[in-house]
């Protein structure tokens, strides 16, 4: 029996067999292959190498199209190393001598090659031995992408186990299939993370190392609600999963119940319950757990894992069915937030060449530098708007320049639509993400010019606190109680109260249920969550009145630590309302 | 070996950021329309001019001194055509020595 212990990311808890996912990376699935195989191997290695080809040769035209010819040039260089006939010769070459599985060889010549350049103590050739290990890379995504095609072709329901899962990749899994999953790598705050919450399969990520002693078929007790996952359990260990898993129901039971009731407090004050969601099929997700509308649409799925960038009217027919699907309720819609752990496939290249890309150009950033994809996109929600009841967020604004430059655009492509006789909304809200320090220090001069905030907790978190939320050895930093954070917090609630302006969190700590009371002491009135937690968070609020979260914020505002605050937290939330936590 | 030529010609890196990816590329592509081969040397080191990395491994700066060793069928033809590129600087047109620049 092996525990291991993780983040639980999404709830639930599930048994099953083993299903393992080679790691292009880390681990190469199959080292040699039988003499028999070889010729086969050989045409599998060239069927990669020109699909790569094909891809660089698309992102190379993209790149130029849209951002210029010297971007279209680093494609070019990759293009070169790519149809190097030694490198493909010398790769065929281990293949037939030794035997060498497509992905061993091209791993091993490909690291062999760039060792040499950057060998040579030439900083240009060190670069290009990093180009080298890109190709790598793209060669050895494409063969493994054969295999971990495969998860499409499930027949059985299985726990998938993997180094990790790109954010595409779980968007695609098969909830027929797929009871959960466990991966070595990411944080709480991954997308991955996020999109198995919105897809509602059990989830347990940042594992640490443990594939390596697993071949897959093993029978796997996964629990997404304390993070821990189990290989080959004992008698014991089943017993207690039986046992977890029935509790897990009937608190499910006990809160379904809640459905048709209000999120209100016990003195009768309303709280508003929005969903986050990230696909159009979600927007179900939130009626179905009485919403009161969308708080946060991502729209970056639109952008994520297809080869070319979303036209005018993808955007139009995704952002039609949730706004049709709301049925009158508001839709904040959330405008491209592209960058660090989410980048598209044309943009790759440009967004990863600058060596700190969460500081780098990402979300509104990018979009303010290519305005016909930013523009493409705001036509699409102007349009779809009609009718309805949709706001415009722009995230990670930075400063009120970014916001100004942003509306000004939204004024620009009114102007197009109208002259071109395209109907479109007019009187749209426009408001902001805060999550960016800066704004927070310069919060009453951005409430004169927004209509709405909304806290980003996952950012404003790591960039207050300077901690990289995906990495293990300072994710202890990242805290959604620390003190720094709660007076972040504090002032942007209480700025958008003196003026009069809506304002929502919709981090991942709004969908903590310990925070829900802290939050609303603090004076928020809305928070925007992952649909699923609804109905538990409604629990919390309808135990509540706003004296006692007022009591709880004051005590919880009085401590020095984080690791007092979230305590003193969890505690209370025990004490409110101990029948309904999983 | 009758119908095997060798040519041999030694030129002077003039490029200021010596021979990196551009010019590079252009040259292996171009040693790929002939038949011959064809080797660039810089001291003890040898590339096969065909592939791209191995010439970028010679780490042929400005100011130093290559030498190309053509042999094969259309050696002389080959020897003419890397001697435009190198003695234009790399700079040549494409139509002067076929399609230089790798197709999409």
């Amino acid at each position: 029996m092996l525990v291991k212990r993780g983040i639980a990311v999404s709830p639930g808890v599930v048994s099953g067999p083993a299903f393992v996912l080679g790691d292009e990376d880390a681990r190469i699935a199959r080292r040699f292959v039988r003499a028999s195989a070889v010729e086969d191997e050989v045409h599998r290695f060239h069927a990669a190498l020109d699909a790569v080809c094909v891809e660089i040769a698309g992102n190379r035209q993209l790149a130029t199209e849209q951002l210029g010819e010297q971007f279209g040039q680093i494609f070019s260089a990759h293009l070169d190393l790519a149809r190097d006939p030694l490198l493909a010769a010398e790769i065929e070459e281990l293949i037939r001598k030794k035997s060498y599985s497509a992905d061993y060889a091209s791993s091993i010549a490909l690291d062999r090659n760039a060792k040499r350049l950057r060998s040579l103590g030439n900083p240009y050739l060190a670069e290009r031995a990093t180009d080298v290990i890109d190709l790598k890379k793209r060669v050895l995504s494409r063969l493994s992408g054969e295999d971990r095609l495969s998860l499409a072709n499930l027949t059985s329901p299985v726990i998938v186990l993997a180094y990790n899962l790109t954010p595409s990749e779980t968007a695609q899994l098969n909830r027929e299939f797929v009871l959960g999953f466990a991966t070595e790598a990411g944080g709480h705050t991954s997308h991955t993370a996020i999109l198995a919450g919105a897809l509602e399969i059990p989830a347990v990520v940042g594992l640490g190392s443990f594939l390596s002693d697993l071949s897959g078929g093993e029978t796997v007790i996964l629990d997404g609600n304390l993070g821990e996952i189990i290989v080959e359990p004992d008698e014991e260990a089943e017993e207690k999963y039986r046992d977890s898993q029935a509790r897990f129901r009937s608190v499910a039971e006990r809160l379904e119940s809640l459905a048709g009731l209000p999120a209100e407090t016990q003195d009768g004050v309303r709280i508003g319950l929005m969903g986050n969601i990230e696909f159009p099929e979600e927007a179900a997700h939130c009626s179905e757990r009485g919403a009161d509308g969308v708080g946060l649409y991502r729209t970056e799925f639109l952008y994520l894992g297809q080869d070319k960038d979303p036209t005018e009217d993808d955007h139009f027919q995704a952002y039609s069915r949730v706004v049709s699907a709301l049925d009158g309720q508001p839709v904040v819609i959330r405008t491209l937030d592209l960058g660090a752990d989410k980048i598209p496939g044309s943009m790759e290249q440009l967004v990863h060449r600058s060596s700190n890309p969460v500081l780098g150009l990402r979300s509104i950033r990018l979009s303010l530098q290519n305005l016909p994809l930013f523009k493409t996109q705001l036509r699409a929600i102007l349009r779809a708007a009609i009718g309805h009841d949709v706001r415009i967020m722009f995230p990670l604004v930075s400063t009120l320049l970014e916001f100004r430059q942003a509306k000004m655009t939204i004024a620009d492509v009114m102007e197009d639509l109208e002259e071109e006789g395209i109907p479109f909304a007019r009187d749209l809200q426009v408001g902001m993400m805060v999550e960016v320090p800066a704004a927070v220090m310069m919060i009453e001069e951005f409430a004169r010019e927004v209509d709405f905030f909304s806290i980003g907790t996952n950012d404003l978190i790591q960039y207050a606190l300077a901690a990289d939320r995906g990495d293990p050895s300072v994710a202890s930093l990242y805290n959604s109680g620390d003190p720094s954070i709660l007076r972040l917090i504090h002032r942007v609630i209480s700025v958008a109260r003196e003026n009069d302006l809506p304002v929502s969190v919709c981090g991942q700590m709004s969908s903590d249920p310990m925070f829900v009371p802290l939050l609303i002491g603090m004076g928020l009135r809305s928070l925007s969550v992952t649909p699923h937690v609804i109905p538990e968070l409604k629990a919390v609020i309808r135990q509540l009145t706003i004296a006692e979260a007022e009591r709880i914020a004051t005590h919880a505002m009085s401590f020095d630590l984080a690791r007092d605050v979230e305590s003193f937290l969890h505690s209370e939330l025990i004490k409110l309302c101990p029948d309904y936590l999983r | 070996m009758d119908d095997r030529l060798i040519c041999r010609r030694t030129f002077v890196v003039e490029l200021e950021e010596g021979l990196h990816m551009r010019p590079l590329s252009q040259l292996a592509s171009r040693v790929r329309q002939f038949r011959s081969e064809v080797r660039i040397s810089k001291g003890a080191n040898i590339a096969d001019a065909r592939s791209v990395i191995d010439l970028l491994t010679l780490d042929a700066g400005c100011g130093e001194e290559v030498t190309v060793e053509v042999s094969g069928p259309d050696a002389e033809d080959a020897m003419q055509s890397l001697s435009r590129l190198f003695e234009s600087n790399f700079t040549e047109s494409p139509e002067a020595g076929g399609q230089d620049i790798a197709a999409g």
